[in-house]
């Protein structure tokens, strides 16, 4: 305890090599390539993973983060995602671009994206296959926990800049116990 | 040393900690804990836990219907001529209690800590279902640590 609260803030003690993350979402890509039959089923798989990891990981991303508060629009949304959640979980930060003219839809471009810094993706794959497909799934699933319903889909990803378009479906209703209504 | 002067504050103020809630995004309270609670509700835990969950929600709408200003408010603490209610929710929809003394101080902080040791000991454990009842040995050790420790038990 007494070393971590002489480190900067934002700084966690409990870091853990960029490499052996990298190398260990590889090695699941590679495994779950070998168990399925389709990439398209790899990339549900991927998405289906994230997005019970986003669940969690709102909760600690928020424990961290006391400034954090309820976001009230996307923008918002978008420079907690770009410079608060990537800058913690995968150590870069996102540019914010392509607003959309409702402002309820934005790009996320991860560069460099530390997941497909040793990834080359065979051809036959690489139509189908999106390799970074879990962010987008923890994406999804963090923003549920705040009550906001996204969808998130890849719209580049290796060999070129990691792109995330994330689009604003509906802020989900708090539940209130039956017979309570305000 | 600063531990007999704080021994001798809390002696003075009376500061204490009574008890403490813990509900989920459900409504749920996934935790209960009382230090020095001297009088009962006259109700089941149950029922009691309703009746606190029901407040909350109340006074949450209420404050922010007859709030006079812009802007996003939270409530924060209410308090009567013998204790005071502190109150803690997280964007994800955790609400916590913690019943103390009016005097005390460094509740909000405490709290914060609180969050941490549910999300250290709870959220990070896998094979801990998040929208049950806490049954987490870890956590409940890691929270009576906190604030027993705490300066204003």
């Amino acid at each position: 305890m007494s070393k971590q609260t002489k480190l900067p803030i934002g700084i966690d003690s409990k870091k853990i090599s960029g490499e052996l993350f990298t190398l260990t979402y590889g090695a699941l890509v590679a495994e779950l390539l070998r168990d399925l039959e389709s990439p398209a089923e790899v990339n549900r798989q991927l998405d289906k993973m994230g997005y019970n990891i986003g669940l969690r990981i709102a909760d600690d991303l928020l424990a961290k983060n006391a400034q954090i508060g309820r976001c009230t629009d996307m923008h918002q949304v978008a420079d907690v995602l770009a410079k608060v959640a990537l800058r913690t979980y995968l150590g870069v930060s996102a540019q914010v671009t392509a607003w959309s003219a409702a402002n309820d839809e934005f790009s996320l471009l991860i560069e460099p994206n530390p997941l497909t810094e040793f990834v080359e993706v065979p051809p036959e794959l690489a139509q189908e296959l999106r390799y970074s497909q879990m962010i987008c799934g923890a994406i999804r699933g963090a923003l549920q926990m705040l009550h906001i319903e996204v969808q998130t889909v890849i719209v580049s990803d290796v060999n070129q800049n990691t792109e995330i378009r994330v689009k604003f479906i509906r802020i989900l209703q708090e539940s209130v116990p039956p017979g309570e209504e305000y | 040393c600063l531990r007999p002067v704080s021994t001798l504050f809390s002696k003075l103020f009376s500061m204490t900690i009574f008890n403490f809630y813990l509900f989920n995004r459900d409504g749920c309270c996934i935790s209960y804990k009382e230090w020095k609670r001297e009088k009962q509700a006259g109700m089941s835990k149950d029922e009691e836990f309703k009746l606190m969950h029901g407040m909350l929600i109340s006074l949450r709408s209420f404050a922010s219907k007859l709030s006079t200003k812009n802007g996003q408010q939270q409530v924060k603490s209410y308090e009567t001529s013998q204790y005071k209610m502190n109150y803690l929710e997280t964007p994800t929809g955790l609400k916590m209690v913690l019943n103390t003394d009016p005097g005390a101080t460094g509740i909000p902080e405490l709290m914060r800590l609180i969050y941490q040791v549910y999300v250290d000991t709870v959220v990070k454990n896998p094979l801990v279902d998040c929208s049950a009842e806490i049954t987490s040995e870890l956590f409940q050790s890691r929270l009576n640590e906190l604030v027993e420790k705490h300066h204003s038990f």
